[in-house]
């Protein structure tokens, strides 16, 4: 299978669902948008533990204390910093003063701390980390959240095929709206609704294992 | 290209009214509830969501001033530093403590208070007021207003936010334009399930994300998803 065959038969599958099977009805440029739109929404619906691959890790060490956010960070999950892979807590910004005079709270390699904030020196905002030196160049190990890369007709989505499912819905219910049917749209909704509980709820510490007793009926 | 994003932006609230060419709604019109929305987001989403929207203003201090403007883009303040010293936000109610003599509260060079009052930072630094040695500056950290956005003027908040400002702007096009409250009120529902979700990992209400998936709470599926 050739890369962007699967988001090409999304798109077909986005055709087939909404009746519009004809360019001249819809462009393949505006259910990519919809498709791109969906696979974003998704990626802040689901649990990570159903979408492995926007969970990503960036390596490198310290430049004067700060790192460089990758381009499709979204949010920090862990932080790790020195030789011995110290995760680093967060600090709220207002109570930057609580790493500087508590003694219970000074920072270094072994308890190293850090925000995120705009850094007048870059032009740009940085994940600033405290480890009781200002010009640290420590390796660090940053997992963090990232943005789903948009498909294409060249490019496959990253996410596994039930998620595609969805995403497909979600392009179907945008079609809706095209179309002036806002109601018929929300019933998609409300149906992807459903879809994203099921899931996630596979991912909740209360959710049963019913591997554990035999079937009944049998 | 700069503007693109929020020329797709504006191509998608177009669209989900029904309206691609812009007839019954001017792009200017789009533009506005776009921009309303951004704005909408800064209010509603907790600060460490809204990274991008981070801003320090360095303002050179002055010898025997106390009070600095407020940047023009601020949406609200977070931390000052006095001299790379944290300075300790004092209520403008609660005047009267900071003025009088008060050992408790001993606003100092080295123990800094701030206040703001009529569009200033006002600082409190005790008997001689503030002092210059060469560079010295008083830091401003906030949040920014989002800057306006237009057909050659890309949004500063990443593409995850871009559902969420698409949702508000179509709420706001259904309350203005056609008026239709029922549907606006609709896409305004929608519209903070999205900002729900993206403050959801800072605010503690999801439950552990990852783990050895169990088996699926069903009752989704057999309650109509009334749960």
């Amino acid at each position: 299978m050739a890369a962007g065959d699967i988001s090409d038969s999304m798109v077909a599958q986005v055709r087939a669902r909404s009746g519009l099977e004809s360019v001249q009805q819809v462009t393949d440029a505006d259910i990519f948008r919809f498709l791109n739109a969906g696979q974003r929404y998704l990626g802040l619906a689901l649990r990570h533990g159903i979408l492995p691959a926007l969970l990503k890790r960036a390596s490198g060490t310290l430049s004067s204390s700060k790192i460089t956010l990758p381009s499709d960070f979204i949010y920090e999950q862990i932080l790790m910093v020195g030789a011995d892979e110290s995760v680093a807590r967060p600090i709220a910004t207002a109570h930057y003063d609580q790493i500087l005079g508590n003694t219970l709270h000074v920072p270094s390699l072994d308890t190293p701390y850090y925000q995120i904030w705009y850094d007048s020196d870059a032009s740009a905002v940085r994940l600033n980390v405290y480890v009781g030196n200002a010009s640290s160049t420590a390796a660090y190990v940053l997992d963090y959240w990232a943005l789903p890369p948009d498909i294409d007709t060249d490019t496959d989505p990253v996410v596994p095929a039930s998620v595609q499912t969805m995403m497909v819905e979600f392009a179907v219910a945008r079609l809706r709206e095209y179309q002036r049917a806002p109601a018929v749209k929300e019933q998609i909704f409300a149906q992807l609704h459903e879809n994203i509980n099921v899931l996630n709820s596979r991912y909740d510490r209360m959710a049963p294992r019913r591997d554990a007793q035999a079937p009944s009926y049998g | 290209m700069a503007g693109e994003i929020t020329q797709e932006i504006m191509a998608n609230v177009a669209g989900r009214m029904g309206d691609p060419a812009f007839d019954d709604f001017t792009e200017a019109e789009v533009l506005a509830y776009i921009n309303a929305g951004y704005r909408k987001i800064v209010d509603l989403c907790v600060d460490r969501a809204l990274w991008q929207l981070t801003a320090v203003d360095e303002t050179l201090l002055v010898a025997g001033t106390s009070k600095y403007d407020l940047p023009s883009d601020i949406a609200r303040p977070t931390l000052v530093l006095y001299k790379t010293i944290p300075a300790i936000i004092w209520s403008h109610a609660d005047m009267r403590a900071l003025k009088k003599p008060n050992a408790n509260l001993g606003a100092s060079e080295t123990t800094p208070y701030w206040t703001v009052v009529d569009g200033d930072i006002e600082v409190f630094v005790g008997d001689g007021g503030v002092t210059q040695a060469g560079a010295e500056t008083l830091d401003l950290w906030y949040i920014k207003e989002p800057t306006t956005v237009s057909e050659t003027v890309d949004p500063e908040l990443g593409k995850w936010f871009q559902n969420a400002v698409e949702t508000y702007a179509v709420s706001l096009c259904w309350s203005q334009g056609q008026g239709d409250s029922n549907q606006s009120r609709t896409e305004l529902i929608h519209f903070y399930a999205e900002l729900q979700r993206i403050n959801a990992p800072y605010i503690g209400i999801v439950p552990p994300m990852d783990g050895l998936p169990r088996d699926p709470q069903l009752d989704y599926l057999f309650s109509g998803g009334q749960q």
